[in-house]
């Protein structure tokens, strides 16, 4: 089991949006090479190469969100991935009217 | 957030205006009776799988807006507690002969002051109650917006949406004074 059958005790910094990437220095940091890892975790740390949210590797990955959660988690625990920690609070102002803009932009 | 009943247009919208074809992630529910099964009973619990629809716009170089499709029975509340953290707002989503589907949405984000806009989802641009019936029936405050739009057409999307981030830049405005 790629979870050992945990199914809470997820980090609350990763939400679905939460954007995830791949650290350069991940495997020199564990000295385990991303090849060495299990399969599911080699393709999540494959999608990460570019910032790419929670649900995309769920979804790409095809793996339970909430297990993509937890083995995000871990793959964040051993240096592989950087977390972009999800804001406490709602949106501000400044970050809405960008929303705003970039919709009105649609055509 | 894009909520709504079943075959309500959730995926639709989110379809119309995504710049990537829809994406399924599935999330694992262990409902044990909720609300449902006398508790005088032993009650075994259930697993289901939820099935969510996403997908994403980009606004800027660092700045992605992603819409979650999510299911609008009150059962799926644990959803939107997850998913309403960090949210602008939400869309309820409606089909106007089926009202009663959209109650629990409306309800959970009222109480959660998320905001959000129920928008009527016009099939072949046709409403089976006006606007004001739908407010009414409802019981919708005359602050929140409601809106018919056509979930297929991308600019109706973008434009139920900027009704949704009005509501929500209002909201934050008054945060930030209020501090």
């Amino acid at each position: 089991m790629l979870t050992s059958g945990r199914v809470d005790g997820v980090d609350p910094d990763i939400g679905l949006e939460t954007q995830v990437t791949a650290r350069s220095d991940g495997p020199l940091r564990t000295g385990v090479p991303v090849s060495s890892l299990a399969p599911e975790l080699r393709t999540i740390t494959a999608l990460c190469a570019e910032p790419i949210s929670v649900a995309e590797i769920s979804a790409r990955a095809r793996l339970h969100l909430g297990v993509t959660r937890i083995l995000v988690g871990d793959l964040r625990a051993a240096g592989y991935l950087d977390v972009h920690a999800r804001e406490a609070a709602r949106p501000d102002p400044d970050t809405i009217l960008r929303v705003i803009r970039g919709l009105r932009a649609i055509s | 957030m894009v909520a709504g009943g079943f075959g309500v247009g959730k995926t639709t919208t989110v379809g119309a205006i995504s710049e990537i074809s829809p994406l399924t992630t599935e999330a694992v529910m262990t409902s044990a009776g909720v609300g449902v099964d006398d508790p005088g009973q032993a009650t075994g619990k259930t697993t289901t799988t939820v099935a969510m629809d996403f997908g994403c716009v980009t606004i800027d170089r660092s700045l992605k807006l992603y819409l979650f499709g999510t299911p609008g029975q009150s059962r799926f509340g644990f959803m939107w507690d997850d998913l309403s953290h960090g949210a602008l707002g939400a869309l309820v989503v409606v089909d106007s002969s089926r009202l009663d589907d959209c109650y629990p949405a409306v309800d959970y984000f009222e109480r959660a002051r998320l905001p959000f806009v129920v928008a009527v989802n016009a099939f072949d641009g046709k409403l089976a109650h006006d606007l004001d019936e739908v407010r009414w029936a409802l019981a919708i405050d005359e602050r929140i917006p409601v809106v018919a739009f056509d979930a297929r057409n991308r600019i109706s999307v973008r434009d139920a949406l900027l009704v949704l981030l009005d509501r929500a830049l209002d909201d934050a405005v008054r945060g930030q004074t209020a501090q």
